[in-house]
């Protein structure tokens, strides 16, 4: 399909809803892609179908903190210093590949294949927001790429290259950190078949959908916001108003829950960079890494685990993962006990009203 | 008597007075139509309060819609000059998202430039210094005020005041040049919004402090003079000239909270007729509620902590009313001319605190929490706030992602106005 600025909105209000709570906002990927997309221009976004089995890919993903993202905010030399990098790749790669479609993430190799005038693949390495480097399929699959490179927005690069099995995540994240914890990470140069077998396909054009259905919920009626989301597999899980969150110090990081009372339920929803567990009168009702959304209901914008504060008017909403994450070893790595909940996995019920 | 304080509330149909005791109660109120210029008005105004009155009085603040006012018809804005440094910011130009014309009556010359700051305060990049006095002739004759906007200024605020120091060496003295760590919060583009919008009501703020003070010279009215901010919360006069965003429209703030000093109620949903047009806010504990994260002036995206409904192109009442919690509904416009309540927005304004904000990045001990709770304090006080009065009155630390120990924490200090006791005219 042709991405053009009429896709930006809500491609981007689908990006907010699948990095549930965390991969950035994306508003400045919006504000990047308007002005590289203003004088007619578009991105092609390309199944992995239909790439010829000669294409090598190249990844694109920001990694660091929101907070250093907001003040740095983006630059484009780097894009085309790692798309090009000659010490990474034989020769230039064919089109951009999306890491972990969500947020920011999903906006910005958008804007990266917009720079260098390739097309995106429709496909992503996480089918949703996730915390960590290690939480993808390829190294689900035992798989992950020869070697990564982050670039730091001032053009100073660090290759990592990997032997065996290795958390990319303890090894990156201080070089993030080093860099002022904002960088551009790409990998060695991915083949067609290697992402047709290790990476989840059809992200890119699910995320857009998501984004259009979500855009005709506004305003409606909470019933009718549950019947739309039944027929993605989604479900309301509740709506009322932030009456308070606490936030508490943990061996793997600050935990935060917020309440959410309503009117028939009362909610509360567990959080560390995304929203992970959501309690109702007691049990569970929706677990990571099923996607857990809380919208801001006068504005419709889905809210980032930062931003979700005391008197915010909010429904809260589960999406289903996507199926790579619900196997035995999937939920090893992206399920609650992953993150430090002592519980297991619990898929929401759709339909059956509120 | 002493200790009166005269509030202020003026649109631009009416100036509404109240004279209020230590009590918080009112002492004298009057109304008066607006009929032509605001120093005309504002001498109808003192009048009707009455000479006695005035010189009894040791404060008097303004809450106006004035400012607000010139924003929307996109008068009296001045052209920017828009520096910004940090050069990893380059694929979001400056005045991104604004509405055209609003941009295009505003925008100077702008230029981005080598130097910034880490999140830590280490510096990012060497300050190109060069191109800056290069910039400087640039905006020579070409703009009334320029915005200075620097990567983490507000973890190190010194590379926007070297640039400052460079920019006031290359141009005359009649152009404001103005840093963004003054306007404060994180997030480059919305600090810098604020900024650039500052520095383009400048002159406006300037003119309307003066017109507010030759008056009360010409009433031989002696008191200090406060402005009411966005939030409802005062301003020193001084103060005030630096910060003419914070001014913008301080009628609706003083509306919701002055409707529950009047009435009693902690809670409700408050609608006012502001010069034919209707506004809903929210009262919440006896404060008017206010919209956290990202919020909207004159379509301009912004981190100012505005009241719930500032900016909401009339917002529907029933959604307001879930946020209110309440069903309790109370409609100044529709109050009787002589009823308290067509008053609240003056009273709340003669009675409101002087009041600070302040955001920091706090990771590790709490003795870092301290000093920002100082500087708070600090800031209330440089505001008008008494010194012996001045308290923090609200904390929010929100934990950062993958910033282990990191928490965004904004502190408010508020304290009742200083006045001093050696100079009253009395």
């Amino acid at each position: 399909m042709r991405f053009t600025a009429a896709d930006i909105r809500p491609m981007a209000l689908g990006a907010a809803i699948m990095g549930s709570g965390g991969g950035g906002d994306p508003y400045l990927g919006e504000i990047m892609l308007s002005s590289l997309l203003a004088s007619g221009g578009h991105v092609d976004i390309v199944s992995l179908d239909d790439l010829p089995d000669s294409a090598q890919l190249a990844p694109f993903a920001l990694v660091g903190a929101p907070h250093a993202i907001t003040e740095k905010l983006l630059g484009i030399e780097g894009i085309h210093q790692l798309f090009a990098d000659a010490n990474l790749r034989s020769r230039v790669p064919d089109a951009v590949v999306p890491y972990e479609f969500a947020g920011l993430n999903a906006m910005y190799p958008l804007a990266a294949a917009a720079v260098l005038g390739v097309p995106c693949a429709d496909a992503d390495a996480t089918g949703r927001g996730v915390a960590s480097l290690d939480t993808t399929v390829p190294a689900l699959d035992g798989v992950q790429a020869e070697s990564f490179i982050l670039c730091d927005p001032l053009g100073r690069t660090v290759t990592v290259s990997a032997t065996g099995a290795l958390s990319m995540e303890r090894l990156a994240r201080p070089i993030v950190e080093s860099m002022g914890s904002l960088a551009l990470l790409s990998t060695s140069s991915l083949d067609v078949s290697y992402c047709r077998g290790h990476l989840i396909p059809g992200t890119v054009t699910r995320c857009l959908e998501l984004g259009r259905l979500f855009l005709t919920l506004h305003e409606r009626e909470l019933h009718e916001i549950d019947e739309r989301l039944a027929t993605i597999g989604g479900k309301l899980l509740g709506s009322g108003t932030i009456v308070e969150r606490i936030s508490r110090t943990s061996p793997s990081g600050a935990r935060t829950a917020l309440s959410v009372h309503g009117d028939d339920s009362s909610l509360r929803v567990e959080l560390m960079n995304e929203f992970h567990v959501v309690v109702d009168d007691g049990v569970v009702v929706a677990s990571v890494p099923d996607i857990i959304v809380v919208i801001d209901r006068d504005t419709w914008a889905p809210l980032s685990v930062e931003d979700a504060g005391e008197g915010q008017d909010v429904v809260v909403i589960a999406l289903p993962a996507p199926e790579r994450w619900l196997t035995p070893e999937g939920l090893r790595h992206a399920g609650p006990r992953a993150h430090g909940y002592a519980l297991d996995y619990t898929p929401f019920t759709v339909g059956g009203g509120l | 008597m002493t200790g009166l304080r005269l509030g202020l509330s003026i649109t631009q149909r009416l100036i509404d007075a109240v004279v209020a005791d230590t009590d918080s109660s009112i002492v004298r109120s009057v109304t008066v139509e607006r009929d032509g210029a605001l120093k005309r008005s504002l001498d109808d105004i003192l009048d009707a309060v009455g000479g006695e009155l005035l010189t009894s009085v040791s404060t008097v603040a303004v809450a106006s819609t004035l400012l607000s006012d010139q924003l929307r018809s996109n008068t009296a804005l001045q052209r920017v000059g828009i520096l910004r440094i940090g050069m990893t910011t380059t694929a979001i130009p400056p005045l991104s998202g604004w509405p055209r014309e609003l941009a295009e009556s505003i925008a100077g010359p702008q230029r981005i430039v080598r130097g910034g700051n880490e999140l830590d305060g280490a510096p990012l990049d060497t300050l190109d210094t060069a191109a800056i006095r290069e910039f400087a002739g640039q905006c020579a004759g070409q703009v009334a005020a320029i915005a200075v906007t620097a990567v983490f200024s507000p973890v190190a605020p010194q590379v926007e005041s070297e640039a400052v120091a460079i920019l006031s060496e290359e141009l005359d003295q009649t152009t404001r040049i103005i840093p963004s760590h003054l306007i404060g919060g994180f997030g480059l583009l919305e600090r810098e919004n604020a900024t650039i919008l500052n520095a383009a009501l400048a002159a406006a703020g300037h003119e309307l402090i003066d017109e507010l003070s030759r008056a009360l010279q010409r009433h031989d009215c002696g008191a200090e003079l406060f402005l009411a901010q966005n939030d409802g919360n005062l301003l020193s006069a001084d103060t005030s000239r630096l910060m003419p965003v914070r001014l913008l429209d301080s009628r609706l703030a003083t509306s919701v909270r002055g409707a529950g000093l009047v009435t009693g109620h902690a809670d409700a949903l408050v609608v006012d007729s502001i010069d034919g047009r209707e506004r809903a806010g929210v009262l919440r504990g006896g404060e008017v509620a206010l919209e956290h994260g990202v919020s909207s002036i004159g379509g301009v995206r912004m981190l100012h902590w505005l009241p719930i409904g500032f900016d909401d192109g009339g917002q529907p009442v029933s959604r307001l009313r879930r946020y209110a919690g309440t069903d309790e509904l109370l409609d100044l416009g529709s109050a009787p001319t002589d009823s308290r309540l067509r008053y609240a927005s003056a009273l709340a304004v003669a009675t409101a605190p002087v009041s600070a904000s302040v955001w920091a990045i706090v990771s590790g001990p709490d003795s870092s929490l301290s000093l920002t709770r100082q500087r708070a304090i600090d800031e209330a006080i440089l505001a008008g706030a008494d010194p012996n009065e001045t308290r923090i009155v609200s904390v929010v630390e929100t934990p950062l992602s993958y910033m282990p120990e990191g928490r965004r924490v904004f502190l408010r200090a508020a304290g009742p106005p200083f006045v001093s006791t050696f100079d009253n005219p009395q």
